[in-house]
C-alpha cells in the first residue's frame, strides 16, 4: 500500500476523560451534557457579569468612604434585587473560573490544544488571568476586610516590580492616603478587565468556525436556576468595613479568585511573580512541548475546484478560504488552504462531490479503493455483509472484527471525511449494509465531522446521499471511544436486520 | 421507513424515546449543582486568616524629602549670571548664558536614613534612595514588621542630611500594642517630629 495514514485512536488520558463523560451522558444525555459546552458555558457567565455589573454600577458610591456602605445597602436593604444581583455578579465569575479551568483541562485530556489549535490555546492561558485580574479588583471595590487583604496584598506585589514607583502599601498604610480617585482608577480597571476579556475571545474565537457560544436552551435555564439558587441560598455578603488599624483576621477567602496570596506568606513576592510567570509559560507552550507529527494539510486540484464554498462552510478551523479565480474556468471562486490552519481532519474531503478536496496520504482513489477491498474480501462470506465506516477517534479500532467475519471496517481520520459517493460503492460492489461508527453528537474530535454527515445521510446539507440507496442499509450510530459495547451490540442488531427479512436491493 | 429512525443519535440508542424536558432539566441542574455550584460554595468558603490573633504589626511609612547634598541655590547662580552678562554686554558685541553652569547645579538629595529598634533590638537601619532620575525628590519610607501584642518600647532615629552622627529627628517611646492592632510610625511634617499612632 502506497498510501494511507497510520490513524491513532484515544489514548489512555482521553478514554479516562470520556469514561467520565459517558456517566454524565448517562444522566443529561449527550445533547445537554455540560461538558460539551464549557466554553458557551463561559460565555453565558460572562453575559450575566456584564448585565449584572452595570446595574451594580449604578449603585456603587465611588469613593472611598461611600464604597463600602453602598455595597452593603444592596445587600441588606435591597437584599431582594441589588442583594441578589450581587450574588449573581459574583457566584458567575467563580463559575467562570471553574468553567474555565475545566474547559483547558478538558482540552488538554482529549488532546485537543496542539497545532492548529495554538492560538485558543494560548489566548486562552490569558483570558484566564485576566479574568482573574477582574476578578480581584472586584472583590476590592468592596473595601471590606476581605478587600483590604487584597489591596495590601497586591501593593506587596505590585511594588516588588521596580517599575513602580511610589509604593502602594505606602498608600495603604493610612486611611488618609486612600482617595476617591483611587476608586475610580480600581472602578476602571475592574470595568476595563470585562471589556478586554471580550475583545480577547475574539482572538480565542477567531479560528473557530461557528463556534458554540451558546448553551442549548435546557442547559442555559439550568445554569439561571443555579445561579439563583446559590444567589438565594447563600447570598454574596461583604466581611467587616475595612479598617487600616487592624491587621486582616479570618475572612471569607475566594481560593477561586485569592489563591495566589497565601503564597506570600511562604516566599517573597518576587518569588511569588517567579511562580506565575513560569507556570503561565509553560501552560502556554504546553502545545509545543508536547508536539506530536500532524497530518499534511488538504490539497486543493484547482481543475476540479468550482468554487461552491462547501467546503469553506464545513471547515471547522477557519482554514479554508475562498479567492477569485486565478484560472480560465468559468467559476467566480477558487478555495485555498491554509496549511497552518489545517487540521488534516478530511471534513472538507467529505463535503466536495468533485474530487477537489484531497489529504495527500489518504487520497479519494485511496479510499475507494479500500473500500473495494474490503468489499472484494467478504465476498465469500455467506449472509449479509456489512462494510463499517469508522471514526479513527471513535469506538472502534481496527480493520476485522473478531466473531463478526461478515463486516470488514474501514478506519478515517474524521467520520466527516466519508463522502456521500464514497458511502454508495459497497453496494455497487455486492456489501449488503453500511454501517457508520461516529464519534457522539455534541463531541466530535475536530468538531462537527459527526454533526455534518448526520445531516449528509438525512439530506439536510449538501452533498447529501443518493436517494436510490435504500435507508434500511445504512446505519448510523453516534458513539464516543469507550462505548466498544454498544457499538458491537448496534453492529450485531444491524446485521441482524439485513440477515432477516431481506431488504430490498438497492 | 422515516429518515430520524434510520440514525441512532450517540447513546440514544439505547433509549431511543428522549426523557421528558422537565426531567431533563433536573438532571442537568443537579449535574451542574455538582459540578459548578457545589465547588463555587465551598471554595468561596474556606476561612483563612493570614496572620494569627496573636500578631500585631508596625508600619513605618511616609514620605519625607532629604536634605540637598551641595547647597546650591539656582536662584543665586542666576542672578550672578545674568549680572555677568549684562557686565559682559557693555564690551562685547557676541556673548552667550553659560546655561551649562546653571544646568550643573546639584539638586540631589540625602537618602533618608531610618532606625528603629524594638526593645532594644534593631529591626531598622535602612537608607530610603531619593526618588526621580535626578535623586531630587522625596524618599518614600516604607516597612513593616509583625511584633507580638503588648508593651514595647519603640526608639526611631531618622538622618535626612547625611550625617549619621547626628539624627535629625527621634523618637523614644513606649507604646501598648493590642492584639491584631497596627501602628504606624510617621514624620508630622507640620510638627517636624516622629509620631506613632
Ligand atoms: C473562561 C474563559 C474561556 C471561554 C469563555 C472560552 C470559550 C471557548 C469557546 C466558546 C470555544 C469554542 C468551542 C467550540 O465551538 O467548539 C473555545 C475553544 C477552545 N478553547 Fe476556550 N474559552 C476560555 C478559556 C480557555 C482556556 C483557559 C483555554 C486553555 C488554556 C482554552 C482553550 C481552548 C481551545 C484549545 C479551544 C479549541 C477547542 C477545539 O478545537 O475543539 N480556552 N473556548
Amino acid at each position: 500500500m502506497s498510501n494511507g495514514r497510520k490513524l491513532e485512536g484515544p489514548g489512555p488520558t482521553q478514554r479516562l476523560w470520556l469514561g467520565f463523560e459517558k456517566i454524565i451522558n448517562a444522566v443529561t444525555t449527550s445533547e445537554y451534557n455540560p461538558f460539551y459546552y464549557l466554553g458557551a458555558i463561559g460565555i453565558f457567565f460572562l453575559w450575566v457579569i456584564f448585565i449584572s455589573g452595570i446595574v451594580l454600577f449604578i449603585f456603587y458610591n465611588v469613593t472611598a468612604r461611600g464604597a463600602y456602605d453602598s455595597v452593603q445597602y444592596l445587600t441588606v436593604k435591597q437584599w431582594y434585587f441589588g442583594g441578589v444581583l450581587r450574588s449573581l455578579h459574583r457566584y458567575a465569575a467563580q463559575g467562570l473560573i471553574i468553567a474555565g479551568i475545566v474547559h483547558t483541562l478538558r482540552c488538554y485530556a482529549l488532546d485537543r490544544y496542539k497545532h492548529w489549535r495554538w492560538l485558543a490555546w494560548v489566548s486562552g492561558v490569558i483570558l484566564m488571568w485576566l479574568i482573574w485580574i477582574g476578578g480581584i479588583f472586584g472583590y476590592w471595590m468592596v473595601w471590606d476586610e476581605r478587600a483590604k487583604f487584597i489591596a495590601l496584598s497586591s501593593a506587596r506585589m505590585l511594588e516588588s516590580i521596580p517599575l513602580f514607583g511610589m509604593p502602594l502599601s505606602l498608600t495603604f498604610a493610612s486611611a488618609r492616603n486612600v482617595t476617591d480617585e483611587f476608586f475610580y482608577i480600581i472602578l476602571v480597571i475592574h470595568f476595563f478587565s470585562l471589556f478586554v476579556v471580550f475583545v480577547l475571545l475574539l482572538v480565542h474565537l477567531s479560528r473557530i468556525t461557528k463556534s458554540i457560544v451558546n448553551p442549548p436552551k435546557l442547559l442555559t435555564y439550568g445554569l439561571v436556576f443555579l445561579l439563583f439558587l446559590v444567589s438565594l441560598l447563600h447570598p454574596a455578603t461583604s466581611a467587616p468595613s475595612a479598617d487600616l488599624k487592624k491587621l486582616t483576621q479570618s475572612v471569607p477567602f475566594d481560593w477561586l479568585f485569592m489563591f495566589v496570596f497565601p503564597m506570600l506568606k511562604h516566599m517573597s513576592a518576587m518569588g511569588v511573580w517567579l511562580l506565575i510567570v513560569t507556570f503561565t509559560l509553560v501552560i502556554s507552550i504546553v502545545p509545543w512541548l508536547t508536539r506530536t507529527k500532524k497530518g499534511p494539510a488538504t490539497v486543493v486540484t484547482q481543475k476540479n475546484c468550482t468554487g461552491c464554498e462547501l467546503c469553506m462552510e464545513d471547515c471547522p478551523y477557519e482554514a479554508i478560504q475562498m479567492r477569485p479565480r486565478t484560472d480560465s474556468l468559468p467559476y467566480e471562486l477558487e478555495a485555498v488552504v491554509l496549511e497552518a490552519r489545517c487540521a488534516s481532519c478530511g471534513i472538507c474531503t467529505g463535503s466536495c462531490d468533485y474530487t477537489a478536496m484531497s489529504l495527500p496520504d489518504m487520497t479519494e482513489d485511496y479510499l475507494k479503493g479500500e473500500i473495494r477491498r474490503c468489499s472484494r474480501e467478504l465476498k465469500s462470506v455467506n449472509g449479509a455483509k456489512v462494510l463499517v465506516f469508522s471514526c479513527s477517534k471513535g469506538a472502534f479500532e481496527g480493520k476485522e472484527i473478531p466473531g463478526f467475519e461478515w463486516a470488514r471496517v474501514l478506519t478515517l481520520q474524521c467520520i466527516g471525511q466519508l463522502q456521500p459517493s464514497m458511502a454508495a460503492i459497497p453496494f455497487e460492489e455486492g456489501i449488503d449494509g453500511v454501517f457508520i461508527a461516529g464519534c457522539i453528537l455534541g463531541d466530535c474530535s475536530f468538531r462537527f465531522g459527526n454533526i455534518w454527515l448526520e445531516d449528509r445521510i438525512l439530506r439536510h446539507r449538501p452533498p447529501v446521499f443518493k436517494k436510490s440507496i435504500d435507508r434500511a442499509r445504512i446505519r448510523s450510530v453516534w458513539l464516543a471511544a469507550v462505548n466498544k459495547r454498544d457499538f458491537l451490540k448496534s453492529l450485531a442488531e444491524f446485521h441482524g436486520e439485513l440477515e432477516g427479512p431481506k431488504a430490498k436491493p438497492a | 421507513m422515516s429518515d430520524k429512525k434510520n440514525v441512532s443519535a450517540g447513546e440514544g440508542t439505547k433509549k431511543p424515546k428522549k426523557p421528558l424536558e422537565i426531567i431533563s432539566f433536573i438532571r442537568v441542574t443537579a449535574v451542574l449543582i455538582v459540578f459548578i455550584g457545589l465547588p463555587v460554595l465551598i471554595l468561596s468558603n474556606i476561612s483563612y486568616s493570614f496572620y494569627s490573633p496573636q500578631e500585631s504589626a508596625i508600619k513605618v511609612a511616609f514620605q519625607h524629602t532629604g536634605k540637598r547634598i551641595v547647597d546650591c541655590d539656582e536662584k543665586d547662580l542666576i542672578k550672578e549670571e545674568g549680572k555677568r552678562y549684562r557686565e559682559l554686554l557693555k564690551t562685547e558685541k557676541r556673548i552667550s548664558m553659560n546655561m551649562g553652569k546653571l544646568a550643573g547645579c546639584p539638586r540631589e538629595r540625602f537618602p533618608v536614613v531610618v532606625d528603629l529598634s524594638i526593645d532594644g533590638r534593631t529591626m531598622l537601619d535602612r537608607a530610603y534612595k531619593p526618588k526621580g532620575i535626578k535623586r531630587d525628590m522625596a524618599s518614600y519610607i516604607y516597612d513593616d514588621f509583625i511584633i507580638s501584642p503588648g508593651v514595647h518600647r519603640i526608639a526611631v532615629a531618622m538622618y535626612d542630611s547625611g550625617n549619621k552622627n547626628k539624627a535629625d529627628a527621634t523618637l523614644d517611646e513606649t507604646v501598648d500594642i493590642k492584639p491584631g492592632d497596627v501602628k504606624v510610625l510617621r514624620f508630622d511634617d507640620a510638627s517636624n517630629k516622629l509620631v506613632v499612632e
